[in-house]
C-alpha cells in the first residue's frame, strides 16, 4: 500500500495510482494539495507504486 | 517520465492555465519572472524604497521574502514579524521566520500584541473564540503598521497571492458591499496609511506553495488553531473546486475586478476625510480606529 502523509500530520495508506486519482480517493482537492515524494513535487498525472511514501502539503493557510 | 518543456529534465509542476510543464529550475524562473512582472506593471517598488515585509514565517510570506531579495537586492528589506500570542502554533512559525531571516543575511523584527495592547490573542479571545480572525487582522494591520514606521520604512509589502485576491473579491460581493468593491482598489488612504504592496498577486496559491517546496524552503508547522473560525474558510474551498475544475477562474475574477473598476473610472462624490484616532493617533475617519474600536470592546 502506498503511504501518504496527511497535511494535518496523520497518515493513512491507498492503493497505487496517479496522484490525481490517489487525492480524490482520500476526498482531496487536487488543487489544495501538492505531493511530494523523496522531496521532489510530483505532477498530478504521475504514477505512485505501492511501495511508495508520500508527502502531502496544503496549500491553504488561515487567515 | 513527464519531460519539462523547456529542457530533458523530469518535469515537476504544471500550469493548469498555460499547459506547460517545468522542471524545478524552469519553475523557479517562470514564478520569479511572474513577481517581476507584477512589480513593474504596478510599479511596486522603486529606487531607494525601504519596504517593510509581512513575514509570518509561513509558506507565502517565506516566498515573498525570499523572492524579493533575489529579485531587488538593491532594495533595503525590513522583515517584521508580529506575535499574535498563539498557544502551540506561533513559537514554530517565528523559530522558522528567524531562521530564513539569518539564511538571508537580514535582521527580523519582532513585535507582538503584547506590546500593542498588552494581552495576547489567546487572552482576547477567551470569550469569543469565533472572532479569532476579525481581531487578528485587525490588530496585526496596526502592529505591522507600527513596526513598519518604526523601522523607517516608506512601504509594506504582504504575502498576499491571486487566491487572497479572488477570495476578497468574491467576499465583498457575496456581502453586497459595494463600497469595498470600489474602495479596494481606489482609495486615497495611501497618503495617510503606509502604502501596501502585494508583489505575489498575480501568483496562485498552488505556484506559490510549489516554489518554497522546489527550494526547499518549507518546513512542516502546526496550523492555526482558530483556523476553523476563518471568515472564508467557505469561500476559499469553493474557489478551490472550481479552480480544480475550470483552471483560471482566480485569475478571471481578479482581472474581471480590475477590468470592472477600470471602466468605473476614479470615485466620484465626496472623499471621507481622514482624521487622527483619538486614543493613538492612527488615521481613521472615525473618532477610533479599527484597532482601538477593538481593542476598547474586548476590554
Ligand atoms: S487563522 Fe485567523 S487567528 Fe489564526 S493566524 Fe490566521 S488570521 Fe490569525
Ligand atoms: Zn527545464
Ligand atoms: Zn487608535
Amino acid at each position: 500500500m502506498v503511504k501518504v502523509h496527511l497535511p494535518d500530520g496523520t497518515q493513512t495508506t491507498t492503493e497505487a495510482g496517479t496522484i490525481e486519482e490517489i487525492l480524490l480517493r482520500l476526498n482531496l482537492n487536487p488543487y489544495e494539495i501538492l505531493i511530494t515524494r523523496d522531496n521532489e513535487l510530483l505532477l498530478a498525472d504521475d504514477f505512485v507504486n505501492e511501495t511508495d511514501e508520500i508527502h502531502a502539503t496544503s496549500i491553504v493557510h488561515g487567515g | 517520465m513527464v519531460q519539462c518543456d523547456e529542457c530533458e529534465k523530469r518535469a515537476v509542476y504544471f500550469d493548469s492555465v498555460t499547459k506547460v510543464k517545468f522542471c524545478g529550475p524552469h519553475f523557479s524562473a517562470w514564478f520569479e519572472k511572474g513577481v517581476a512582472a507584477t512589480i513593474e506593471k504596478y510599479h511596486m517598488i522603486c529606487p531607494g524604497d525601504k519596504i517593510a515585509v509581512g513575514l509570518s514565517g509561513g509558506k507565502d510570506s517565506t516566498v515573498l521574502l525570499t523572492v524579493l531579495a533575489k529579485l531587488n537586492p538593491d532594495a533595503e528589506l525590513i522583515p517584521i514579524t508580529v506575535d499574535e500570542g498563539i498557544a502551540n502554533y506561533r513559537d514554530d512559525t517565528i523559530l522558522a521566520a528567524v531562521r530564513l531571516c539569518e539564511r538571508l543575511g537580514l535582521e527580523d523584527k519582532l513585535i507582538s500584541f503584547t506590546d500593542i495592547c498588552g494581552k495576547t490573542l489567546d487572552e482576547l479571545l477567551e470569550k469569543s473564540p469565533e472572532q479569532a480572525c476579525s481581531v487578528c487582522g485587525t490588530l496585526r494591520r496596526r502592529a505591522l503598521n507600527l513596526a513598519a514606521r518604526e523601522a523607517g520604512a516608506n512601504k509594506i509589502a504582504t504575502g498576499h497571492c491571486m487566491d487572497d485576491e479572488a477570495q476578497s473579491v468574491l467576499m465583498n460581493y457575496l456581502r453586497g458591499d459595494v463600497t469595498r468593491v470600489m474602495e479596494s482598489y481606489q482609495t486615497d488612504s495611501d497618503k495617510v496609511f503606509l502604502p501596501r504592496i502585494k508583489p505575489l498577486c498575480r501568483q496562485t496559491e498552488r505556484a506559490t506553495v510549489a516554489y518554497g517546496l522546489v527550494n526547499h524552503l518549507l518546513t512542516d508547522l502546526p496550523e492555526c488553531p482558530y483556523t476553523k473560525y476563518a471568515l472564508r474558510a467557505g469561500v476559499r474551498s469553493g474557489l478551490g473546486i472550481l479552480e480544480y475544475r475550470n483552471p483560471g477562474t482566480m485569475h478571471n475574477i481578479v482581472t474581471g475586478q480590475e477590468k470592472l473598476l477600470a471602466k468605473l473610472g476614479p470615485l466620484k462624490g465626496e472623499v471621507t476625510k481622514m482624521g487622527r484616532c483619538e486614543v493613538c493617533g492612527e488615521p481613521t475617519s472615525h473618532r477610533l480606529c479599527a484597532a482601538c474600536t477593538l481593542i476598547e470592546k474586548m476590554g
